[in-house]
Formats: structure tokens, C-alpha cells, sequence
């Protein structure tokens, strides 16, 4: 039974490979490919820096690449099974033994390895470009961020907790709590008040990984008075002890501070704790604003840029693969034209209603503030929040990775998360599809 | 005068206590509207069954449900009322599927295919074994009439009756005991007719129960033991072909050799056991037989080979 169950899906793996390539679409597409990711980028325009020029070659290329295969990926799912059933070819496949959910994932397959082909060619000219370019190792180096010790936002908040009401406690000490850690994971800037400081915890990796190369750290700022006014502050560093190993003032360093801590100082850590204190007089006035959660990042060098491709190849292959399952399960149930339109909707819908600068649930829920509203606005509302926060769950694997941010800044893609993101939004979606979309299919009347 | 000659090849099989290939039982079928009113009944109680070794045709004028019967057989629509059974299992399931073979009337198959491919992917959808499907396939084409040299152009390059073969030979692909054949010689000339009866004996032969869906009346003679005749959704007329032609009033006499000036005699001597009158007339060859003797004296002959379509 087994081997019949794969004989299905090697048919429709095949199929999927051929009709693709002999409609001409692979032909169309690779000559969009090369005009977009070969021809346009001569023209681009830099801020004159290497890595300027980096980052565009990389976020434009591999953007308008990924942009362009997922447009057709989509459409042409879209097209696999409807186009079939449409043109009376599909009655041969629904009165042979095959499982629709076997002809679905072969047809799925054999869209995502041509997607994979064609992905390995975008990234390798991109590469080449890169290298065309004059752009060495050194400038294409990648950093790792280090990851944050998610428990000291919680004793950061607790100790913002005692500092704001050293003695007499609020009428809900528990819910302003929970503002407090709310307000500093959220997008938000926060005042850092003169005498006032805020706290990071990094884990650092084992001393054996780049033991030669410094940390490099950036914290972002801004002052109440614009980047122009400068605020005595101070940025330390100490030991899990309490050893102060580091130490670097603001200065007039405009919004953004970029220092590196020594190998020597951090060899052998295995944490970092990082102080950001300023530190001018109370009756100055003089705040420093900060987005906490991603105000400070530290990394390390971690390999090169190949890598990193090949990292973020694997993530844009999840995406692509998904939007191919999502094609395919919409032609299932709809006729192509409608099912291409309903399959770009849902994709838009994802798409912005999962944007938390968009629609950020708990921020909503205050900006409306207490003014009234009627029972059918509140369950719009509450019906907006579940379609936002059901999206952003289902999304959060690749919202996490950041793939064009990280691979346009020089930041590692870490291969667990990618491929976890792979497993999940590339594998178990569609093959949940997969088992959904068999059902309308096999009670579709042909 | 009987318009459809039998000949013994055409006579009922025994009807033997094996199990019904295919029971159609009481089956309707009403096509709703968008607000899922009654629109048009297609089919209104059909019963029937067919048994091994059976060559049963369906007969109909156009919009008799004759397609809509084959599809609730073969479970591509859903019966208002009634049930179908096939091999004794639900027509939609892996293991009936398996043992079918469905030829419909519009097989449009992948353009962008090959023969062999074509064959190849829905060999996979059966669960034939690559090994399997590497055996099948050349006999297959060879069967259907598709030369070595047409078996990898893509079926977009054929026309319509090479198409159709290909459709057949897909239809025979899983060595099937039930075997629909919605119009199979749509599109194909005197030759490929002539192959697909030949074809539908042979499988005959072979035990298998052939569904035959068809407009080509002399056809269906030459090929079924048994006729439904729908009209209207429902079934009109049922049995085995010489039965259902037998005209019961009248008989002929063939005589072969008689002098042209003791015809008159013979009808004289005939005519006080007819009371309804003695016809004479001259059977005539089939133009189909004709067709094909000429096709072959021509083949025969040196300097008229035929040409590729």
C-alpha cells in the first residue's frame, strides 16, 4: 500500500516538473529573473559605503526575486488542479485509485523543487554579483546576534516596578506589572530618566566559537530633544559577578552607538550583563528615549555570506512552498480565475492583518481608549484581534527570521530557527492542506 | 426487414450464478440549481447490472443520461437516490477504481505529454510499478495502433483519432475487469472502428465486462450481447441484442446460387404459407466490410501505400 501511495505521488511529482516547464513558465520566468536581479541592479543607487551597497544588492535582488516567484508559485498552483478539472482532464485522475491528497502533494512537490532550482540560480547570480562587485569577506563578513535572557526583561520589569513605586503600591499591583513588561517588549520608545538605568542579559556562546574576534554591539537612541543634543550617559558591561569588564560614554554619537568588547574581556562568559545608565542630573530634564526590547544587540562574526544565502534560500523556499500549497488547496474548491483572486486575497490579508505595526491587538485595545461602542463594532473588534493574532501564530515561524532584514544587515540566519521555519510554514502547512483540500476534491461533481 | 444482421459472435453468453460486475440500483439523479432547487431530473430509476464476459451497450438520444448514468457508476457524481455497486464496493473507493478502466467521451489529455509519458503518469496514479509500466506501455501503444515513431511526440501534434487512441490504451493500462467506454470510436476512421470492435471481442474474450456508451448503432450490433435504451432519464428498453432485434413475424431464407429465372418460382412456392405477402431482394455486403476488402486490395497493390495524417 505504501509503495502505491508513493507511485501517486511520484506521477504527480512528475507532471508537476513537466507542465510548468513545457508551458514555457520556467522560460518566462527565468528571463524576468535575469532582467530583474541582473539588468535593474546596474542602476542601483548606494549611499556610497560598501555595506550600503551590500544591503541593496542583496535586499533588492533577492526581494523583486522572491517577489516574482511567488506571484507565479501561487498562481501557478492555482492552475495545477483547476485547470485540470476545467479542461475535463482531472475525470481520468478521480476514477483511478490515487487519493486526491497523494495527486495534491505530488503536484505540491513538483512545485517547490522547480522553485528550488530556480531559487539556487537567483541566489548563485546574486553571489557572483556580489563578488563582481569588489565585495570581500571583510565587507560581506556575517554577525551573529546573541540571544537575549528572556528572563531579564522580567526583572527588569520588577525592578522598574520597585523604582517607580519604591513604597506605596498602585491599586492593581499586578496589571501594572504586566503594562510595565508589556510596554517593554512593545515597539514603543521608553524614557530613560536622568539617573535612571535599564538592563540587558546576553548568553554568550562557548569561547571556542570565534575566539579571536570581538563582540560588536549597537544601541540605538534617541534623546528628547533630537539626535543633535547629546545626554551624558554611560554603557558598562559586567561579568555574571557583577565585574565591571566594559565601559563606553555616549558622547555625541547620534542615535546610535557602536562599540566592541575585546576578546580578551569576554573569553570564557557565559553571560554578559549590559547597563545602560544616564547619568544627568535629576533637575536636567535630559531623557534618553530607548525601544528596549531591540534598543541594544550584540554579536559575534559567524561565518560568511555563502552561508547565510544558503540559510535565507531555505527560508524564502518555506514561503514559496507554502504559497504553492495555498494555490493548489484554492484550486482545489474554486475555477482558476476565482481561485487565483482568492488565493492573492487571502495572501494580502495575511499579510497586513499579521503586521504588528499594523495591528498590534494590545495596542489597539488602548488607543481606542474608554470612548463607547456598539455590540457589533466590539465583535468586529474582537473578531480583527482573533484574525490578527491567529495569523501572526501561524506566520510567526518566518516573522521571527527576518530573512531580507538579517541577510541586507550582515546578520547570521541561525539554522535551527530556519529550519524549523522550513518544517513548519514549508512541510506541516501544506501537507495540512494537503489533507484539507482533499475533502472538497474528492466531493467535487465532475 | 432486420437493419442490424446478427452473426454468432453476437449471441447472449450464458448467463452463469457469478457475482453482477456492476449493480445499478433504482438510481436518480436531479441537477439542483444555485439555491438548490430541483432543476432537471437527468435519470429516474435505473436498475440494471452487467456480468462477467458481458459486452453491454447504452443507447440513447442526446440528453437521455446516458454520461450521467456512467458517471454516478464510476462515482464522479454523486446519485440523488439509489446506490451503485461495483465488484460489491462503493464506486468510489481505491479498490473498485483499481480494477477499472474508463475511457470517456472527451478524453483530453495533457498536451504537453508523450504517449509514453501520458501512459507512464497514469500508470503511477494506478500503482504500477515503474517495472510493470515499462513492460505495459510498448505492447499497449502497439495494441491501440500507435507507432514506435508517434510514441514520444507530444499528443498535442495528433489529431483527434490518435488522441482517442491514446485514451483507449490508458483505458486498458491497469488490465481492468470493467472496462466504460463512453463513444470509443469517436474521431476514428473505418480502420480504427474496425480495430476497436475487434479490440472490444478480444477483451470480450478475455472475461472482461465492457460498458458501452455510443450513438454508432451498427457498432453496438457488431459488438454487444445486451442494449439499455434510455429515453428521458429512464430506461426504455432492456435485454440481450437478438432478442430485443428478433422480428418473431417473419423469417429469411438465404439461398445461394439460384438462376436468376427460378427466383419467380421459388417466390410462387413460397406465398400460400405467407399470408402477409413474400419479399425478394439481394442481401448486400456491409459497407464497412466492403471498405476495409477495398482498403486491403489497395494495400495489395504496389504504388498505393497510404499516407500519415
Amino acid at each position: 500500500m505504501m509503495s502505491k501511495f508513493l507511485s501517486g505521488i511520484q506521477a504527480g511529482f512528475m507532471l508537476g516538473i513537466r507542465a510548468p516547464l513545457r508551458s514555457r513558465l520556467v522560460a518566462t520566468l527565468l528571463f524576468l529573473l535575469a532582467v530583474t536581479i541582473i539588468v535593474l541592479p546596474q542602476n542601483l543607487v548606494t549611499d556610497g559605503t560598501d555595506a550600503g551597497l551590500l544591503r541593496m544588492l542583496l535586499t533588492w535582488t533577492l526581494g523583486s526575486a522572491v517577489t516574482l516567484l511567488s506571484i507565479a508559485t501561487l498562481w501557478a498552483g492555482c492552475a495545477v488542479i483547476s485547470g485540470d478539472i476545467e479542461e475535463k482532464r482531472y475525470v481520468l485522475t478521480a476514477t483511478s485509485p490515487a487519493r486526491p491528497f497523494c495527486v495534491f502533494l505530488g503536484r505540491w512537490l513538483g512545485l517547490v523543487v522547480l522553485n528550488a532550482l530556480l531559487l539556487t540560480a537567483v541566489l548563485g547570480s546574486v553571489y557572483v554579483q556580489v563578488r563582481l562587485r569588489g565585495l570581500g569577506p571583510e565587507q560581506t563578513g556575517v554577525l551573529r546576534l546573541l540571544p537575549q535572557d528572556p528572563l531579564c526583561l522580567q526583572e527588569e520589569a520588577d525592578r522598574l516596578y520597585a523604582t517607580i513605586f519604591p513604597t506605596q503600591q498602585p491599586d492593581s499591583p499586578e496589571a501594572v506589572r504586566a503594562a510595565i513588561l508589556r510596554d517593554l517588549k512593545g515597539p514603543l520608545h521608553l524614557p530613560l530618566e536622568p539617573g535612571m538605568e535599564r538592563r540587558w542579559r546576553f548568553f554568550l556562546p562557548d569561547s571556542s566559537a570565534s575566539p579571536e574576534q570581538p563582540i560588536r554591539g549597537k544601541l540605538r537612541y534617541l534623546t528628547a530633544y533630537g539626535s543633535t543634543q547629546t545626554v551624558n550617559a554611560v554603557l558598562e558591561c559586567f561579568d555574571p559577578d557583577g565585574n565591571r569588564i566594559f565601559s563606553q560614554p555616549l558622547d555625541d554619537h547620534r542615535g546610535l552607538l557602536v562599540f566592541e568588547i575585546p576578546p580578551s574581556l569576554r573569553n570564557g562568559l557565559p553571560a554578559l550583563t549590559v547597563v545602560l545608565r544616564n547619568s544627568e542630573p535629576s533637575q536636567s530634564g535630559n531623557t534618553l528615549l530607548i525601544r528596549h526590547n531591540d534598543a541594544l544587540q550584540l554579536f559575534l562574526p559567524y561565518g560568511g555570506l555563502a552561508r547565510n544565502l544558503f540559510f535565507g534560500g531555505i527560508a524564502c523556499l518555506a514561503l514559496l512552498a507554502l504559497l504553492a500549497a495555498v494555490g493548489i488547496a484554492c484550486g482545489c474548491c474554486l475555477s482558476f480565475p476565482v481561485a487565483a483572486f482568492a488565493a492573492s486575497a487571502l495572501c494580502l490579508i495575511a499579510l497586513v492583518a499579521g503586521n504588528p505595526d499594523f495591528s498590534n491587538p494590545d495596542e489597539a485595545a488602548h488607543s481606542h481608549g474608554t470612548s463607547t461602542t456598539s455590540m457589533l463594532a466590539e465583535h468586529l473588534e474582537s473578531l480583527s484581534r482573533s484574525v490578527s493574532a491567529g495569523t501572526n501564530s501561524l506566520l510567526s515561524p518566518m516573522r521571527k527570521l527576518q530573512v531580507f532584514d538579517r541577510l541586507g544587515d550582515g546578520i547570521a540566519l541561525e539554522p535551527q530557527d530556519v529550519l524549523c521555519a522550513f518544517a513548519i510554514t514549508g512541510l506541516l502547512y501544506p501537507v495540512l492542506l494537503a489533507l484539507l483540500s482533499s475533502v472538497p476534491l474528492r466531493r467535487r461533481e465532475l | 426487414m432486420n437493419r442490424f444482421p446478427m452473426n454468432a459472435q453476437n449471441q447472449s453468453p450464458p448467463r452463469d450464478e457469478t457475482r453482477p460486475v456492476l449493480e445499478a440500483e433504482h438510481l436518480e439523479k436531479t441537477f439542483l440549481d444555485f439555491w438548490k432547487r430541483p432543476r432537471v431530473k437527468a435519470v429516474a430509476d435505473l436498475s440494471f447490472s452487467a456480468f462477467p464476459g458481458e459486452v453491454l451497450g447504452l443507447l440513447g438520444p442526446n440528453g437521455s443520461g446516458k454520461s450521467t448514468t456512467i458517471k454516478m457508476l464510476l462515482g464522479l457524481l454523486r446519485p440523488t437516490a439509489g446506490s451503485v455497486r461495483l465488484f460489491g464496493l462503493a464506486p468510489d473507493t481505491p479498490q473498485a477504481r483499481a480494477r477499472i478502466g474508463y475511457l470517456p467521451e472527451l478524453s483530453n489529455l495533457h498536451k504537453f505529454l508523450t504517449p509514453r509519458e501520458t501512459l507512464d503518469y497514469y500508470g503511477g496514479l494506478f500503482g504500477l510499478s515503474s517495472a510493470k509500466r515499462r513492460e505495459t506501455i510498448p505492447s499497449l501503444l502497439d495494441r491501440v495502433g500507435i507507432a514506435r515513431k508517434d510514441a514520444d511526440r507530444a499528443i498535442g501534434e495528433f489529431s483527434k483519432g490518435m488522441a482517442r487512441r491514446v485514451g483507449l490504451a490508458q483505458a486498458l493500462l491497469n488490465n481492468p475487469e470493467l472496462v466504460i467506454l463512453d463513444e470509443p470510436t469517436s474521431g476514428l476512421d473505418p480502420i480504427g472502428r474496425h480495430d476497436v470492435k475487434e479490440m472490444i471481442r478480444e477483451l470480450r474474450k478475455e472475461g472482461k465486462t465492457i460498458l458501452l456508451s455510443s450513438h454508432l448503432l451498427g457498432e453496438v450490433a457488431d459488438v454487444c450481447t445486451r442494449v439499455l435504451i434510455l429515453v428521458s432519464g429512464r430506461l426504455h428498453a432492456e435485454g440481450p441484442l437478438d432478442t430485443l432485434l428478433r422480428q418473431n413475424d417473419c423469417c429469411r431464407f438465404t439461398v445461394n446460387g439460384i438462376a436468376p429465372d427460378r427466383i419467380d418460382a421459388a417466390k410462387a412456392a413460397l406465398e400460400p404459407f405467407a399470408p402477409n405477402g413474400v419479399r425478394v431482394d439481394r442481401p448486400s455486403v456491409p459497407l464497412e466490410d466492403f471498405f476495409l476488402d477495398a482498403i486491403r486490395k489497395a494495400n495489395a497493390t504496389p504504388g498505393t501505400q497510404p499516407h500519415d495524417e
